[in-house]
């Protein structure tokens, strides 16, 4: 009967397909700072689109992405663009004019119906899993193969060690490195702090400071920082500079002896991300200001390098970065992900050789600053890659790797456990970005005044939703699927809290696909703002460059959805890789591993369509 | 212990510095206050029990002995691009006979200006009255969001008005679009029912013509200066659209200049800050 239907249904639908006919349509827009109301126009593919844009209250505009036609709007005087609606899917409409701080976040979206790339690219996240899941029962029925590889292509146990090269390691050693980038740097932020600084409340993508700092610098960390380098940011990061400099008594040379301040151990118990995690979340609830007001990020930086020399003086070397800085936390859990690493070369060598100054340090460099035992770390994760290692081993036994994506993943010691700290940070980050995307790139003003503080419940309404999705919403529908997996494993034996936490690492390959697809959605529309700063870094009226009236040019956002839809699916691929693999970690015996794991490639999958709704559909 | 009070003292001096830092910076935010001494204009309008009638030969002799007060005009900054010219000041006197209010504005303008056309612009002025208890603090965009009356005197209405003339054009332009700089909205003209323009607006773009104006004016254009007259009565009509004027009380009004010959039309022109007016018992 049920088939009778559905086939009914698709003929029904095959004999009206062709006669859906292209309409004229009209459509009134008002815009009003910062969004557009009617926020979502739905038209049919064909249609003659003609768009009245008006404006009630200041100069607006509105560009449509992929059709890349815009128009303007005076109160009074209106806007009008006509267009053939012949690419179908779903487009970004955004303010074209600087109409205030929040105007690059200006948009709505127009969908062009039927939204095939969505359509597509769902298909698409639904036949990986499905192929994922022919793969498992084919490995499970043949042999084990000798070496993990991922994908079946790239050895997991592959190096490549970079200081191979004479020129990189004789870099490496030398104490002018990554000094010299970090006073380079230094100076670079300095003149970012001060465009801010003097930038007041002006419209943030006419800041030199904001741009660069939200706009380019986040995109290149978790574009190709991150995932490539690992915590090569922290390398080169100025902000604990002054500490170093305060605990050394030093600038560049190493003086022996007992280091200033006061030196305290950090709390044992708050050896973990929780602060970290707290005070990233606690950050973000002020985006609606930092990220489009010079003054607003002005104070977080300055806050956040006087808190770095502050708790230097009290608590050793580098405990700042290690637990407090909001930017150290997703970093140390995202470079898990990373293909690159500093690990020793060979642990014979480290176990014959005492007393080890990688640790303690020597005449050549500091002990780690960041509190580790580089002889014997296996993760990333708290590894600041200040490279004082290399110059303290007297047997140049330690390695700067290239390696697969993801192994840290799979990594799991007695001194580097696994933890609910690193699992909540994965919901925070993919919370955030939900959240981020959901009222930056959504066509939803009245969230848009909540972010910026229009009214105070209107604020503290945001902040007790974006809290809830983040802390508790998300890890709750986690939790959901952990325990059918645990239940579908059959199982008794493991924690639930083991199978929670092993499987949260999945998020991290999740988290950085998706931070990816949202920078694409900040990048390409507004990067060209970038021009004008660089060559009027202080709105001086200068022309450095000669692009100081370069006019604002959004690119390739007619295949913006399409890159964004790529990048989820190539995570998808790497969170259900990893994932297997995890559950085979937490569950003993394989078959027990196969069942566990399809609750958890439930999960993956419709987290996937999520995204990708969100961002395509 | 030492140690440990360097620091606390040390930690709360950089906070302290930083906050200070944020302070200024929160002060300074919106940019450097220029310095600006603004002494507001008083202008008084005394009683006299007199009538002028703008009809027929009107002298501008009937002026002569009352208090007038030079009223210093900037661009409205709002409008680009700015002009590099401005009509710098315009002279004011005042007057009410318990019934009926007057006002007198002159100023220095080399060219007559009395047709609007296609290309063509009209010398104007204009007194604005805001309307309700909260006054704005600037005259910018007539007050932002505030209401106001605003009484347009236009010279080619004057002209269609008193000497009978035609509009010398048939469609007209009367919106300065700042950044299409080839583009002009016309209108049809319509048919002036005084030499006055009796408005209502509620901010940038909401300027409407009554429809019945309760103001008279009259204007004459002599050897490079041109002497305009206003006249209406002290009570309002209707108290939510007219100003309302009652002797012993003071309010504030501003004044706005068009030279056509510059191009001035719409929000292009010349405005005064607020001056306060005191109406004598």
């Amino acid at each position: 009967m049920m088939i009778r239907v559905l086939a009914l249904a698709l003929l029904v639908g095959l004999l009206i397909a062709p006669f859906v006919v292209a309409e004229e349509r009209y459509i009134e827009v008002s815009g009003k700072t910062f969004s557009y109301t009617p926020g979502v126009i739905k038209v049919n593919e064909g249609d003659v689109v003609t768009i009245r844009l008006t404006s009630e209250d200041v100069h607006h505009g509105l560009f449509l992405d992929g059709y890349e036609v815009q128009t303007k709007a005076h109160p009074g005087q209106d806007g009008v663009i006509t267009f053939v609606a012949d690419k179908p899917g779903r487009f970004t409409f955004r303010c074209s004019v600087t109409c205030g701080e929040f105007h690059p976040y200006m948009v709505g979206h127009l969908y062009v119906e039927p939204n095939s790339p969505f359509n597509g690219y769902a298909a698409l996240a639904v036949l990986v899993a499905l192929g994922s899941l022919i793969v498992m029962a084919r490995e499970g029925n043949g042999d084990k193969p000798a070496k993990d590889k991922l994908f079946g292509l790239i050895d997991l146990d592959w190096r490549f060690d970079l200081t191979s090269f004479k020129p990189i390691r004789t870099l490496f050693k030398s104490r002018w490195f990554p000094l010299g980038a970090i006073l380079v740097n230094l100076l670079f932020f300095f003149a970012l702090l001060l465009s801010m600084f003097v930038g007041g409340y002006s419209a943030g993508n006419y800041n030199v400071g904001v741009m660069f700092v939200w706009i380019l610098w986040w995109v290149m960390l978790m574009f190709i920082l991150v995932p490539f380098f690992a915590r090569t940011w922290c390398m080169v990061c100025p902000f604990p500079l002054f500490s170093d400099w305060y605990h050394r008594g030093a600038v560049i040379e190493v003086k022996p002896g007992k280091q200033s301040g006061l030196n305290k151990p950090w709390p044992k118990s708050l050896k973990n991300m929780w602060v970290m995690n707290f005070l990233f979340l606690g950050t973000t609830f002020f985006s609606g200001f930092m990220t489009v007001k010079p003054l607003a990020s002005f104070i977080l930086l300055g806050a956040v390098i006087l808190a770095s020399f502050i708790v230097g003086l009290v608590y050793k070397k580098r405990s700042f970065c290690l637990y407090m800085c909001p930017v150290s936390g997703f970093q140390a859990l995202y470079s898990q992900f990373a293909m690159s690493e500093i690990r020793c070369k060979d642990p014979e060598i480290c176990k014959g050789h005492t007393p080890k100054t990688c640790f303690v340090g020597s005449e050549e460099g500091h002990g780690c600053p960041w509190l580790l035992t580089p002889f014997d770390f296996k993760k990333n994760t708290y590894c600041g890659m200040c490279l004082e290692c290399f110059k303290t081993c007297p047997h140049d036994n330690m390695a700067f790797n290239l390696r697969p994506p993801g192994v840290d993943l799979l990594v799991e010691t007695k001194r580097e456990k696994r933890g609910l700290d690193e699992a909540w940070k994965g919901f925070i980050m993919l919370g955030i970005a939900v959240v981020f995307f959901i009222i930056y790139q959504g066509p939803y003003g009245e969230l848009k005044d909540m972010m910026r503080a229009t009214t105070y419940s209107g604020f503290l309404t945001f902040i007790a939703i974006h809290s809830t999705v983040s802390l508790i919403a998300l890890p709750a529908v986690f939790g959901v699927f952990a325990y059918l997996s645990k239940l579908a494993s059959g199982n008794r034996e493991v924690s639930l809290k083991r199978v929670f936490v092993n499987f949260s690492y999945t998020l991290v390959p999740m988290g950085l696909g998706v931070w990816i697809a949202f920078s694409l959605g900040i990048l390409l529309p507004n990067g060209s703002y970038l021009l004008h700063v660089i060559s009027d870094p202080f709105a001086w009226g200068w022309n450095l460059l000669g692009t100081a009236n370069f006019p604002w040019t959004p690119v390739f956002t007619d295949v913006m959805g399409y890159l964004q839809g790529a990048v989820l699916i190539v995570f998808q691929l790497f969170c259900i890789a990893f994932g297997y693999r995890l559950s085979k970690q937490t569950y003993p015996e394989s078959s027990e591993a196969r069942r566990g794991w399809l609750p958890m490639l439930c999960f993956l999958t419709l987290a996937t369509l999520g995204f990708l709704k969100l961002f395509l559909g | 212990m030492m140690k440990k009070n360097t620091v606390i003292v040390l930690s709360i001096v950089l906070i302290a510095l930083f906050l200070g830092l944020v302070r200024y910076g929160m002060q300074h935010a919106w940019g450097i206050p220029a310095d600006y001494e603004y002494e507001r204009v008083v202008l008084k309008a005394p009683f006299i029990d007199k009538d002028i009638d703008f009809r027929g030969a009107t002298s501008l002799d009937e002026w002569e002995g009352i208090d007038s007060k030079e009223i210093k005009l900037f661009y409205q900054l709002m409008v680009l691009p700015w002009p590099k010219d401005s009509v710098p000041s315009v002279t004011v006197k005042a007057f009410h006979n318990k019934k009926d209010i007057y006002f007198y504005l002159s100023y220095k303008d080399d060219t007559l200006d009395e047709i609007h056309g296609g290309n063509t612009f009209s010398d104007a002025n204009a007194i604005m009255f805001p309307l309700g208890e909260d006054v704005p603090n600037s005259t910018l965009m007539m007050g932002f969001m505030g209401s106001s009356n605003i009484w347009q005197w236009k010279a080619n209405q004057d002209r269609e008005f008193w000497s009978g003339k035609g509009p010398g054009a048939r469609v007209y332009a009367d919106y300065y679009y700042p950044f299409e700089e080839n583009e002009t909205l016309t209108v049809m003209g319509l048919e002036h029912v005084s030499a006055v323009n009796d408005i209502i607006a509620t901010g940038i773009a909401t300027l409407t013509r009554k429809n019945v104006s309760l103001v008279e004016g009259r204007g004459f254009w002599i050897d490079g200066t041109w002497h305009v007259m206003f006249r209406r009565s002290l009570t309002a009509s209707d108290p939510e659209v007219d100003a309302a004027f009652t002797p012993g009380e003071t309010y504030s009004i501003a004044f706005a200049v068009w030279d056509g010959a510059s191009g001035d039309r719409g929000g292009r022109k010349s405005i005064s800050d607020f001056v306060s007016l005191e109406a004598g018992t």
